[in-house]
């Protein structure tokens, strides 16, 4: 059992389902993201181009934290940008975050997931083929590290929080596209 | 076990009695017990008050199994069977009535009174869904179960066998027990359904007393692998394919789908493609210089609003119906913004507002409203 400490708990939150109103969040989106914005723009001379599309990023990241609250992966989102804002706190330019991994903690947990091969082919079985089987893990890998948090969740909390984590981006998508067209 | 099921009354009882009154059942007894007072009352529910509860919960389990044929259990109440739906029906009505006040309350209610167990979360706390609630908690009639057999079944096989604890910080060891031993993933086999899968869930209790465990009693189907750690990779494996179902809906062009490898594929396509969106458009408002006012930014906000709830033909009526609480609360963080009113000529905004709403847009109005301060902002 101990070989398999390392391997995510199946911790159930006992939490009602939510479900996230597009009004809701399209609302709580725009008033942070827009002063937050207007904050940006005011300090622009300053700092150059890699640095404000950081700061804009982190923004509009922490508009999705703020706007759809109680999930794990907004919780999981929230640390990692309080971490990186940790570890990047002064006006020196970071390095450019990538869309698929908002963390930096993504690098080393591709490591611990990669470790988890054997741990994850017991915890799934999902289908009887092993090539399914393996096929299907390395899916499931990839969700995981797509998800903000994923690592820590077991498969069933994973599909479970990817139902908002979609609904949450596609509004999200919608808000930055009227945004982005008004400005044009 | 009853005593546990007496004690977590008696504390539901204490902090919230109106709960059983809203349930219209044959327990006129439960209704007038409710207003015993609590401290009084202790060795009084205890003994006799909750007395009717369990005959009812028979009666939920007894009901069901003879809808369904099953003669098990003997308890002759045949004239309550009707009134099983609407029970669960007001049930639910209830739940979600008090869902705001008394989550942990309604919790107790699911696991003591329905013994239906699909309902899993959702039914037993505040912010849920309306509708999943009703979803779930409909199904549950149809379902076939048998509460008595279950417990006995339970009782034969190994004690990790067939349970699973569900709770916030307690570890699922025993699952994954279950599941970690059996790598052999047995195929279901669903030709002869004569199957009585039975999910009964308890919720342990919060208040402080031992905690009980979590248990989902699970019954093999007939031509089924009855190990233990098959039925709960079984169980497992079910609800991540009603997740899978949920998340077909979400992502769009799934609906023809039915292979998990490419459902899976699409999701991980439509998620990356999703942020790469999102970094993109950042990108872009970190570019451009924008010409954002926290003015426009409520009427933009609106207009997003409307624009998903059905075209820009209706805005302006709806705007000017448009609660104006909903938008206050929003306000209060930003009273910078009044002075920021002035500088914008009228031009550019009534140019703004025709390209929003596709209409003529009155500028008087809106320039009216934008005299004000900070505090009439609602006007438009």
């Amino acid at each position: 059992m101990e070989g398999q400490a390392a391997k995510r708990r199946r911790v159930y939150s006992i939490e009602p389902k939510k479900v996230v109103e597009e009004a809701v969040f399209t609302r709580n989106y725009m008033n942070y993201l827009v002063p937050a914005l207007m904050k940006i723009k005011a300090g622009k001379r300053s700092s150059h181009c890699c640095e404000i599309q950081n700061v804009v990023k982190h923004e509009v990241d922490m508009a999705m934290v703020f706007s759809a609250q109680g999930f794990a992966w907004s919780n999981a989102l929230k640390a990692n940008l309080q971490r990186y804002q940790n570890e990047h706190s002064s006006s020196s330019g970071g390095p450019i975050i990538t869309s698929n991994n908002p963390s930096n903690s993504s690098s080393k947990s591709i490591k611990y997931v990669n470790k988890d091969i054997k741990g994850e082919e017991y915890e799934d079985g999902f289908i009887n083929n092993n090539n399914n089987n393996n096929n299907n893990n390395s899916k499931l890998r990839c969700l995981r590290r797509l998800i903000p948090g994923g690592e820590d969740m077991c498969n069933e909390q994973m599909v479970e929080e990817l139902e908002s984590y979609i609904s949450c981006l596609k509004m999200q998508v919608n808000v930055l596209q009227y945004l982005a067209d008004k400005n044009c | 076990m009853s005593s546990d099921v007496e004690n977590a009354m008696r504390l539901q009882q204490e902090e919230k009695k109106g709960i059983l009154l809203g349930l219209g059942t044959s327990g006129s007894e439960m209704a007038s017990s409710n207003s015993e007072p609590s401290n009084v009352a202790n060795p009084f529910l205890a003994s006799s008050a909750w007395d009717p509860l369990t005959p009812l919960t028979q009666l939920q389990t007894t009901n069901t199994t003879t809808l369904v044929g099953d003669p098990s259990t003997s308890i002759p109440i045949p004239m309550v069977s009707h009134h099983n739906n609407e029970f669960s029906n007001s049930l639910l009505y209830t739940l979600v009535l008090e869902n705001q006040q008394a989550p942990h309350i309604v919790q107790y209610m699911s696991r003591d009174m329905v013994p239906n167990p699909k309902v899993q979360v959702p039914i037993s706390y505040g912010s849920g869904s309306f509708s999943e609630m009703v979803g779930s908690f409909l199904q549950s009639p149809n379902s076939e179960h048998s509460q008595g057999e279950g417990e006995g079944e339970d009782s034969g096989s190994a004690p990790s066998g067939n349970r699973r604890r569900k709770r916030g910080h307690e570890h699922n060891k025993n699952a994954e027990d279950c599941s970690g031993k059996s790598s052999d993933g047995r195929k279901d086999q669903d030709d002869q359904k004569k199957a009585k899968v039975e999910e009964n869930k308890d919720k342990s209790a919060q208040s402080g007393e031992a905690p009980k465990e979590n248990f989902i009693h699970v019954r093999a189907r007939r031509g089924q692998a009855t190990n233990s750690h098959s039925l709960a990779e079984r169980v497992r494996r079910e609800k991540i394919s009603e997740r899978m179902r949920l998340l077909q809906e979400l992502v769009p062009g799934c609906n023809k789908i039915t292979g998990k490898a490419v459902m899976l594929d699409e999701i991980i396509n439509y998620v990356q493609s999703l942020q790469q969106q999102v970094e993109f458009l950042s990108m872009k408002l970190a570019t451009v210089n924008p010409e954002l006012n926290l003015d426009l930014e409520r009427i933009l906000s609106k207009d997003i609003l409307q624009s998903r709830i059905g075209g820009y033909s209706g805005g302006i009526s709806c705007s000017q119906a448009f609660p104006s609480s909903s938008f206050q609360g929003t306000l209060v963080p930003m009273p910078t913004t009044s002075n920021q009113l002035p500088p914008l000529p009228q031009s550019v905004l009534d140019h703004e507002f025709q390209n929003l709403y596709g209409m003529s847009y009155d500028s008087s109005t809106a320039l009216g409203n934008m005299g004000h301060n900070g505090g009439s902002k609602s006007e438009l």
